[in-house]
């Protein structure tokens, strides 16, 4: 088989014929699903790798997943946020540090519950999704990008539903409740094909996590430290965005040029606004997804594309 | 020049690339084959990153042909790519040659292994 070979399309049996007719149908009717410019630029090339990766898939779940992976890179496409542009760098150099925030809050969400003597303790499935999230910082550190990203995204959504059921419904509680279904939905929206791969990297991510959690955790065990913020106790403070502003400024020093690895990092702190503005739900919820607009319009100004960012 | 290290699914495109143009499911199978069937480039995510490389120059069209009525694009590594490719090797054997003198030390944990 010569280096370009793909399955074969030309003298196909009957059965195959048909294969090949149900690929190019399932194809077509997700390509509509790409902006109309997009399409009539890139549809025949995507339309041609899609059929061949279809006919390839043993299975019907392996025809899911690369269908999926399609209406992903149309969604992306349509919203500007797929790796070629630099709104989707920013969004991919801030899911390493989205995760990590996400295992931080679940650190502070557990220790508290572990520590309490009041008898209000997390219910068993809400300690396991916590506990999920814990586990998706570990694959991503261990190097298991692929599994760390959708394990976020689903324990951080479950645990936001989960939590949106509970009661008592306090500030703490439901702005968590935003805090996790924005980093989900930001993980989500990341492009898959950044992910953080040196050890560096992935040392940053573990570094991260642990400072902000750390603070929590000492005093859950009864070793208080003073830090800045309202109290050094929980994840409300000014703390989270300390560290996040060290994060920023870390990724400024190290890609001046590269501003969509700032923007990521800046984008990686917006959650935990959630956590810290004391302004009416809706008020804070439109201000943050304000910003959230501005940065993508920013970067995705005319020109903007041509920068070199996250190879 | 300093670069950062190259994304993983990046340095793997490069490679498939490396030694002749191939076109977009030749080259999500030559992934799966440099990587030992870890990496698996769906259409969506594989697209994404060459539409990103021939931006970045790294990577440009080298032609295309229709072949059962589908358009095929073969892509081929430009020379900033293959000077890129190039200098991540040369870092990533360093690495190696690093680690492989260390793990040599008397008291490493493989120099303990070997010994025993």
């Amino acid at each position: 088989m010569s280096p370009n070979d793909s399955p074969p399309v030309s003298g196909p049996s009957h059965a195959e014929r048909g294969r090949h007719e149900a690929a190019s149908h399932a194809t077509a009717r997700l390509l509509w699903l790409y902006p109309a410019r997009y399409r009539a630029d890139h549809g025949d090339e995507i339309m041609s790798l899609h059929c061949d990766a279809r006919l390839a898939a043993e299975g019907r779940i392996a025809r899911v997943r690369e269908d999926l992976d399609l209406i992903a890179h149309a969604g992306r496409t349509r919203l500007r946020i797929s790796s070629a542009f630099a709104s989707g760098r920013a969004l991919g150099s801030a899911a390493p540090w989205l995760v990590a925030g996400a295992a931080a809050s679940a650190v502070y969400a557990l220790t508290q519950s572990a520590t309490l003597h009041n008898g209000r303790h997390l219910p068993p499935v809400t300690a396991a999704l916590n506990g999920l999230l814990l586990v998706a910082l570990a694959l991503a550190v261990a190097g298991f990008w692929a599994w760390a990203r959708p394990l976020t995204v689903l324990a951080g959504a479950a645990l936001a539903g989960v939590m949106a059921f509970e009661s008592p419904v306090l500030h703490w509680h439901s702005s968590r409740i935003d805090f996790l279904a924005v980093t989900a939905l930001l993980v989500l929206c990341a492009p898959p094909d950044i992910r953080p791969t040196s050890r560096t990297d992935r040392a940053a991510m573990l570094a991260a996590a642990a400072a902000v959690a750390l603070p929590v955790a000492t005093w859950s065990l009864g070793l208080e430290v003073h830090l800045p913020g309202y109290l050094p106790t929980t994840d409300r403070g000014p703390w989270t965005l300390l560290v996040m502003a060290v994060v920023a400024f870390i990724a400024l020093l190290r890609v001046r040029k590269q501003p969509a690895m700032l923007a990521g990092a800046i984008v990686a702190t917006l959650p935990w606004l959630w956590n810290i503005v004391f302004l009416p739900d809706l008020v804070g919820d439109g201000l943050i997804l304000a910003v959230m607009a501005l940065i993508g319009a920013l970067l995705n100004r005319p020109g903007r594309d041509q920068l070199l960012d996250a190879s | 020049m300093t670069q950062r290290a190259l994304q993983e699914p990046t340095l793997l495109l490069l490679t498939a690339l490396a030694d002749q143009p191939r076109h977009g499911y030749a080259i999500a199978q030559e992934v799966l084959a440099i990587s030992d069937g870890r990496v698996r480039l769906r259409t969506g995510t594989l697209y994404t990153a060459l539409e990103r490389l021939v931006q970045e120059g790294l990577i440009e069209v080298d032609s295309e042909q229709t072949v059962g009525g589908r358009l095929r694009r073969a892509y081929r590594l430009t020379r900033l790519g293959g000077g890129v490719l190039a200098a991540e090797v040369e870092r990533l054997r360093a690495t190696a040659a690093e680690a492989e003198r260390r793990l040599a030390v008397p008291g490493s944990p493989r120099w303990k292994e070997v010994t025993a």
